[in-house]
């Protein structure tokens, strides 16, 4: 079932969420995305049913359920801290919604038992909830959302209270949950890395605006705007400017100097902002015309972090970071900080967005 | 008292084990002790004693041990009045219930001003006396009373109703005196309720009234069993609002006790009636911790 969001508005005093729309398909793992306060957890909530949106319409398989209360919905949710009912034992947590819908309780029985081997913790049936670690009230959270077999388990910031080895195995658990269940899910989360490695698809929110739609990769390499661009991943940003047109490119122009660059949706003449992320540029010993794009840097400070290497450089009177992978630093001649090096990047790399750069 | 508790703080060693213990304790815990031994223990114990004596010649009690107290005390007119008595006290802890319960809910449900006016408008009546209160009452519900009144202007009724000095009008005074006590523990056990929990049944499909049923109130169980207790309890022992709203037409187990003492003047049998009393409450409390341990180990 198609879960669709139609121009959903919330007004709420200081908080405003303007005209969404999203259209998730069933089965997907869809995560929004955005600092807090950006109104991610409110979409969840209108999903959800516990806030009723200002305007616009929230749909499922072509019907209308916006004003549908929670409980006519068959959407489950994983609470932030879980909310398990601290009256009942891990059992009676997971069957709750199977007792609530008067299923037989041989049914109850093999569903909540088939339910907590997915999520491996079938000896916990009898435990009571202030006994459980964080990790296994998390995954009674999940069996007992799931096991009602809901359209769209929604997720409030499932793995923020987890310690961070647990967070990363989670993380692929709730990947292969998803594919196994046929759920769709939709999770918030701020955590952009998070959100890259576990989602089909997600939305970047600011401000109560969805600012961009799409697959990680796609977010990642076309940010929609530099805001993206900086929330998504380490980034450096140059303030440019379109100097004209070049036999086909356009030259852009900047505090390192002047470049080609493919041309795109911006327009001439313009001041755009050119975003370079650290493990696009490569960092050189030696000048070599072999390569485009090149700058001259310095080093200023490096930090060695087994799988890469982290520099901050200064070129054209400002800091740079660059990330070298251990198998490129292998090969060369090791740096020190003050060392001079040249700095070069691929043309199709270099990401072009119109508009200032704003912190 | 500051020598009684610095003393183990120098390290004797050679202190046995239990006088080492009750050394350690902190100064308002030896406040609690003193108090709950000097103003409960021995005055009850005083009462315990007294009803295996004898009653004395003119009132009062005579040195002679006896048993006989307690074989009048389960004499059947007694026991009566002590079965009209524990269901006087169970209904009106019911009916208050059925009052507090929705007050309890409403307060813990509201934020801000409003909990804080609803608060202070449960408290407002304790700033009068106890009994003027219930004198307050009297004048309600007399037959020229303010109730009647009302009733007679608006035309609902010809002759004023009797409502004084009717088992109405002792639930009434019992209720109205008592609600606070019941009102405060289910509030406080509410408010310590995670609202995300009533959420979190919603979400998995229980419609408002089965949330309640299901998750609310056996989160909030041991508010409700303390807040009955703490006006069931009390209402065991109560005189003065039978006396003075049920007329004295009928006896309860508080109003024995008290023409025991103040009227008969055998203060051996009226002890015998506070034991038995403090035998009812032992048996309630025992109860209650039962029923606790055998939840807590299912």
């Amino acid at each position: 079932m198609v879960l669709e969001l139609n121009e959903i508005e919330k007004a709420r005093e200081g908080f405003r969420l303007w005209p969404i729309n999203l259209s998730i398909p069933a089965g997907e793992f869809f995560c929004l995305l955005g600092p807090s306060g950006c109104g991610k957890t409110t979409l969840l909530r209108i999903i959800g049913g516990f806030e009723t949106p200002t305007a616009g319409t929230v749909s499922l398989g072509g019907r209308n359920i916006t004003s549908d209360p929670p409980h006519r919905r068959p959407v489950h949710t994983v609470f932030q801290r879980y909310s398990l009912f601290p009256h009942l034992n891990v059992f009676e947590n997971v069957a709750f919604s199977l007792r609530i819908g008067g299923r037989p309780s041989a049914e109850v029985q093999k569903r909540v038992t088939d339910m907590l081997e997915l999520v491996e913790i079938p000896d916990l049936q009898g435990r009571r909830i202030q006994e459980l670690s964080g990790g296994q009230a998390q995954r009674v959270a999940l069996a007992r959302a799931l096991v009602g077999r809901p359209a769209v388990l929604l997720l409030d910031e499932p793995l923020s209270a987890l310690d961070p080895a647990l967070r990363l195995r989670m993380r692929e658990e709730l990947r292969n949950l998803c594919r196994k269940v046929g759920s769709t899910f939709v999770m918030v989360t701020h955590d952009q890395e998070e959100a890259l490695q576990i989602a089909d698809r997600l939305a970047v929110l600011r401000d109560g605006r969805c600012l961009q739609v799409g697959p990680p990769k796609d977010v990642y390499e076309f940010p929609a705007d530099p805001f993206v661009a900086r929330f998504i991943g380490p980034a450096n940003e140059i303030e440019s400017e379109i100097s004209g047109d070049q036999d086909g490119h356009w030259a852009l122009s900047n505090a390192l100097g002047n470049f080609r660059i493919r041309k795109n949706g911006v327009t001439f003449p313009s001041r755009v902002t050119l975003i370079l992320r650290p493990e696009k540029i490569r960092i050189l010993r030696q000048r070599s015309h072999a390569q485009e794009n090149l700058v001259e840097a310095q080093i200023q400070e490096m930090s060695y972090l087994g799988s890469r290497t982290e520099y901050v450089v200064m070129a054209g009177g400002r800091s740079f970071r660059v990330f070298e992978p251990e198998l490129e630093r292998q090969k060369k001649r090791g740096l020190i900080c003050g060392d001079r090096v040249y700095l070069s990047w691929r043309s199709e790399d270099a990401i072009i967005l119109p508009g200032e750069t704003t912190t | 008292m500051s020598t009684t508790t610095e003393a183990p703080l120098l390290g004797t060693v050679r202190e046995s084990p239990a006088g080492g213990l009750l050394a350690r304790l902190p100064v308002p815990t030896w406040i609690f002790l003193a108090w709950l031994v000097g103003m409960t223990l021995v005055p009850f114990a005083i009462i315990l004693g007294m009803s295996f004596l004898s009653k004395g010649p003119g009132g009062g009690w005579a040195w002679e041990p006896t048993l006989a107290n307690y074989a009048r005390v389960f004499q059947w007119t007694y026991v009566k009045v002590l079965g009209k008595t524990l269901w006087l006290a169970a209904t009106a802890t019911v009916s208050c219930l059925l009052v507090g319960f929705p007050v309890a809910y409403y307060l813990a449900r509201s934020r801000g001003t409003r909990r804080h006016v609803g608060l202070v408008l449960l408290f407002v009546p304790f700033w009068t006396n106890f009994i003027l209160r219930v004198y307050g009452i009297v004048s309600l519900l007399g037959m020229n009373g303010l109730l009647n009144q009302c009733l007679l202007r608006l035309g609902l009724i010809d002759t004023p109703l009797q409502l004084l000095y009717t088992r109405a009008g002792v639930y009434l005074g019992l209720v109205y005196n008592y609600l606070p006590f019941l009102v405060v523990p289910i509030f406080s056990a509410l408010e310590k309720l995670d609202p995300s929990l009533r959420e979190a049944a919603q979400d998995l499909g229980a419609s408002r009234p089965l949330t309640f049923w299901r998750v609310t109130l056996p989160n909030i169980r041991e508010g409700v069993v303390v807040g009955g207790l703490f006006v069931f309890i009390p209402m065991l022992g109560e005189y003065v609002i039978p006396d003075l709203l049920g007329g004295a037409k009928e006896t309860f187990l508080g109003n024995v006790m008290v023409s025991q003492f103040f009227v008969v003047q055998d203060w051996p049998f009226g002890s015998a009636i506070a034991g038995l009393l403090a035998l009812c409450l032992l048996g309630t409390l025992l109860l209650q911790a039962l029923l606790r341990t055998r939840r807590g180990m299912a």
